[in-house]
């Protein structure tokens, strides 16, 4: 059974079912590296998914985000509802971050499936335009892309969505 | 009469010391132009100890860059620079490059062959912003891209520097650059500052060397710059990759045709560059959330002139910058 790790605010607990560089282990970690370098764009993508949990699916992992107070949650058992869900592969997500492969192409022919109503999905964009704003600000994230890749090589194979 | 060495060593050294402000900003660019490649390299050295290697080549008449940006840590020492295995230095009269990024390895010697024109002090309200252009030198050593690898022998090249300290997207600014050699001994090189909507020009040049020496300088209301559409955006890429994500649209600021025309007494000249190949480097502002982006292009010139009673005429395949705001 999964475990849950829940993060709010500084207080952050490990799971035994999270390995250090699972994707939702360096999906949390990129949360904080944001919330610490670039906290304005960490304000504004947590307060777009207050009220809309969405669920994330990478490389068979799941796990629930959503904003809560001005922090955000992680919740890996993702047995909550959420109000729109993301699916797509490793080695697409790290296609689209190296500009190897386009968003719309990706929802158009389904390497990337988003599905939800249409103001949630809305709200989703902007979380993620802000997070990419404070990515690309942050020292912290070119080591965890780095670490992102090569958790991502580790899973080729097992690509169905 | 001082060599060409030695006014390069004058005037251009690197300035980079550690410091811990945001604004402290160098980069060392340079870019060589032969028959089937166009190719430059951009050393950077930012806040800290960071940098960035940009390497970007075209082969032949296709329509996009190969190549891209890495970041690395970053030293300089007296004159030489070192952004990861990348480094630039100036050593007995010559620069040595190398350079490594995403598939394109860049390894020259290029010999200046003109005195630099310096530009000390430019305010960029609020910040400041100096630079050295060397329009041609001569460039050998190799260029692999694309899985080819291109030997280069006294090739024409290009290098300029910049440092200085601003924030970007925190001034009203914005640049145009480019340089246009024809295969013997002259050397234009076209520079343009304005506020980002290209309403106030700040400075306008056209500087023409003949030989070692500048000739002629084309400044102020001598020069008119018109330009018509937007340069063709097949095979856009955007620099650092990720940017192609994170900036969205596909904003250019390149247009389709740049005409630049300048006189002075008997003295005239034009020059009409048209972009073939555009990649645009995104850089993240530091001053707001936007984004500056450069459009490095890859084209075609033609310049007509008469300086001094002598007729210029010439063309050839050249490398252009326009920077905008997102």
């Amino acid at each position: 059974m999964a475990s849950i790790l829940a993060t709010r605010g500084a207080r952050s607990s490990s799971s035994s079912a999270s390995s250090s560089d699972g994707f939702a282990a360096l999906l949390g970690e990129s949360l904080h590296a944001l919330r610490r370098d670039c906290p304005e764009a960490y304000r504004e993508a947590v307060r777009r998914l207050d009220g809309a949990p969405v669920r994330v699916e990478v490389g068979g992992e799941r796990v629930l985000v959503r904003g809560a107070g001005g922090a955000h949650e992680i919740d890996e058992a993702a047995f909550d509802p959420a109000a729109a869900t993301l699916v797509t592969r490793p080695d697409v997500l790290v296609a689209l971050l190296d500009g190897e492969a386009r968003l719309l192409d990706c929802l158009l022919d389904d390497r990337l499936v988003l599905a939800g109503p249409v103001p949630v999905l809305l709200r989703l964009h902007e979380a993620l335009v802000w997070y990419l704003r404070g990515a690309v600000r942050s020292a912290a994230f070119p080591g965890l892309l780095h670490r992102l890749r090569a958790w991502s090589r580790g899973q080729e194979g097992s690509h169905a969505l | 009469m001082m060599s060409v060495a030695a006014a390069v060593a004058a005037t251009n050294q690197v300035r980079w010391t550690p410091t811990p402000s945001r604004a402290a900003k160098e980069w060392f660019h340079f870019c060589v132009v032969t028959p089937g490649l166009t190719a430059f390299c951009n050393l950077s050295l930012s806040e800290g100890a960071d940098g960035r290697v940009l390497a970007l080549a075209r082969i032949g008449d296709e329509p996009r860059w190969h190549g891209g940006q890495r970041s690395h840590a970053a030293t300089a020492i007296g004159q030489r620079v070192c952004v990861g295995d990348s480094f630039m230095e100036w050593r007995g009269g010559r620069y040595l490059v190398r350079a490594r990024a995403s598939g394109v390895e860049i390894d020259l010697e290029l010999v200046p062959l003109t005195v630099p024109l310096v530009a000390e002090k430019v305010d960029l309200a609020p910040g400041w912003l100096g630079w050295v252009a060397i329009p041609r030198l001569s460039a050998s050593g190799t260029v692999r891209a694309g899985g080819q690898t291109f030997r280069l022998d006294a090739a024409p090249g290009y290098h300029d520097h910049n440092w200085g300290e601003w924030r970007w997207g925190g001034g009203d600014f914005a640049w145009q650059w480019g340089f246009a050699l024809d295969d013997r001994e002259t050397s234009v090189l076209y520079s343009r500052l304005t506020d980002r909507a290209r309403c106030r020009t700040f400075d306008t040049k056209v500087s023409v060397w003949r030989g070692a020496l500048l000739q002629r300088v084309f400044a102020g209301r001598a020069v008119r710059v018109d330009t018509v559409g937007r340069a063709p955006t097949t095979g856009l890429r955007r620099v650092p990759a990720v940017m192609e994500l994170v900036v969205p649209g596909e904003g250019v600021e390149a247009p389709r045709s740049l005409d630049v025309t300048a006189s002075l007494g008997d003295d005239w000249l034009a020059l009409r560059y048209q972009p073939e190949a555009l990649a645009q480097v995104a850089i993240a502002n530091e001053a707001d959330f936007g984004f500056t982006l450069i459009d490095e292009t890859s084209g075609r010139f033609e310049v007509k002139g008469r300086i001094d009673g002598v007729d210029l005429g010439y063309e050839g395949r050249s490398l252009f910058e326009f920077v905008s705001f997102e």
